[in-house]
């Protein structure tokens, strides 16, 4: 017996085939959504990523002992937000620092690349050393660590230096200072000296590497070899510079220079 | 039933999709759920046409599954097409839009009944046509008199003419509830149409 349900079931089946519809109109609403939901996702994700990233970076800072340091390096960014005075031709996250540690005879953009003390670059090379001294120049490392018997200590550096340190409190800044008895302090101090006051980034090598030597388990040695790094582009000694920047790149040392690693050896292949 | 659980596992049936489609999709790629809409849209939109019985609704149920298509992919394995693993989506997130439906349905009905909305504009369509239309309006009113879950299976495996066993892995229950729940909707389908002189 045939049920008289089935007449009803066939006739709703053929009603709808599923092709009577506007799909091409469905299809448009359907990219639409889905880039509407992708750019609000992303966004949710950005606002979300800045406080857990602030949380982290600082509970990260904190554990390894160099929040204060790191806090007394935006004060100079906190002033210029505040409207002391915006510095001139630089983003406010470079210059603060650059102005506290290069002196006023060897702004970026003027100082020249210094010869090479081994084998002077080829010509072509030597643009490409200069437009990557440029780069490496903004890569310019904090010294505050430095003791004050051997830091960077000219006073408009200094002076500069202290308004930052005074930001953080002094029981954090002295639990966060690492002993000044460590071994080889003196010798990156000096190699600091050597490569953002004196430009003399052969001997800046020469005393990073001992440095390196010295204190192979010391507070400054990713800065020592990222800074060694730096000045080997300087003297155009690229194809030395390329591994010490691939620890970087790779993430050897977090994420730690990582990117401008990968910006230096990206510029580098050019 | 709560049809908004996750969705089950399916088993084969037709072809697997393309590995490769839906790897595309799991990352996201927009282009792939495009690819996905152009490919399974008419199989959606055909489902979302008999349950709901309007088109505005079941546009937008087509879109809904779609839009979803890139969070829900995770729980696709394989183990049956992408097509009916669409119409399961489809299936647990007709909710709404079968109340929407319905709604609409009585609104119209009400206005019809004042005369604002004509009945039935004239049409130039063979009487069989005609027919078919009306039949097929009469049982998407019955539909309305269903729950969601009888509603749902009597779609499946009447209209759709799909296994009780296979319905019942897009539900997501088992193949002996699926039975008695087609039972039971046919029983209510006939009283409500035999009440008014359909049968």
């Amino acid at each position: 017996m045939t049920d008289p349900l089935d007449r009803f079931s066939a006739a709703l089946a053929g009603e709808y085939d599923g092709q009577v519809a506007l799909p091409q109109v469905t299809r448009m609403r359907l990219a639409e959504g889905l880039t509407r939901r992708r750019t609000r996702r992303s966004g949710w994700r950005l606002i979300l990523a800045i406080p857990l990233l602030t949380l982290l970076g600082g509970t990260a800072l904190a554990a390894t002992g160099r929040l204060p340091r790191s806090l007394a390096s935006l004060a100079p960014l906190m002033q210029w937000l505040e409207g002391d005075g915006a510095p001139s031709g630089h983003s406010p996250t470079s210059v603060p620092r650059l102005a506290r540690q290069t002196p006023p005879d060897a702004t970026p953009s003027e100082q020249p690349a210094p010869a090479a003390s081994s084998s002077p670059p080829s010509a072509q090379q030597k643009t490409n050393v200069r437009s990557l001294a440029d780069l490496a120049e903004i890569e310019v490392p904090v010294v505050s660590h430095a003791p004050q018997s051997h830091s960077v200590s000219s006073h408009s550096a200094s002076s500069h230096s202290m308004s930052s340190r005074s930001r953080a409190t002094p029981a954090q800044a002295t639990a966060a200072r690492p002993p000044r008895t460590e071994p080889g302090l003196a010798t990156y101090a000096a190699a600091q000296r050597a490569q953002f006051r004196s430009a003399d980034y052969a001997t800046a090598i020469r005393l990073y590497e001992d440095y390196l030597g010295d204190a192979p388990g010391g507070a400054f040695v990713a800065e020592a070899r990222y800074n060694r790094s730096l000045c080997l582009i300087r003297l155009g000694r690229i194809t030395e510079a390329r591994p010490a920047l691939d620890a970087f790149a790779s993430g050897e040392f977090g994420d730690y220079r990582k990117l401008e690693a990968r910006h230096l050896l990206r510029a580098t292949e050019k | 039933m709560d049809l908004d659980l996750p969705l089950p596992q399916l088993s084969g049936e037709e072809c697997t999709p393309g590995e490769d489609l839906v790897l595309r999709l799991r990352q996201g790629e927009v282009s792939a759920v495009t690819e996905a809409y152009d490919l399974h849209h008419v199989a959606v939109r055909r489902f979302a046409l008999r349950l709901l019985g309007d088109e505005g609704h079941a546009e937008d149920m087509v879109q809904e599954v779609f839009l979803a298509l890139p969070s829900v992919i995770a729980t696709f394995r394989g183990e049956s097409t992408l097509r009916t693993f669409l119409v399961s989506v489809a299936v647990h997130r007709c909710r709404h839009h079968v109340r929407g439906s319905m709604r609409r349905r009585a609104h119209l009905a009400a206005a019809e009944a004042q005369g604002v909305v004509p009945i039935g504009s004239p049409c130039a369509d063979p009487e069989q046509e005609v027919t078919r239309k009306q039949l097929a309006a009469v049982l998407t009113q019955a539909l309305d008199a269903l729950s969601l879950e009888h509603r749902v299976a009597f779609v499946l495996c009447e209209v759709e003419q799909r296994t009780s066993r296979e319905a019942a892995q897009m539900v997501g229950t088992r193949e002996s509830t699926m039975r008695t729940r087609l039972h039971f909707a046919k029983k209510k389908l006939r009283a409500w149409l035999g009440a008014r002189g359909h049968l």
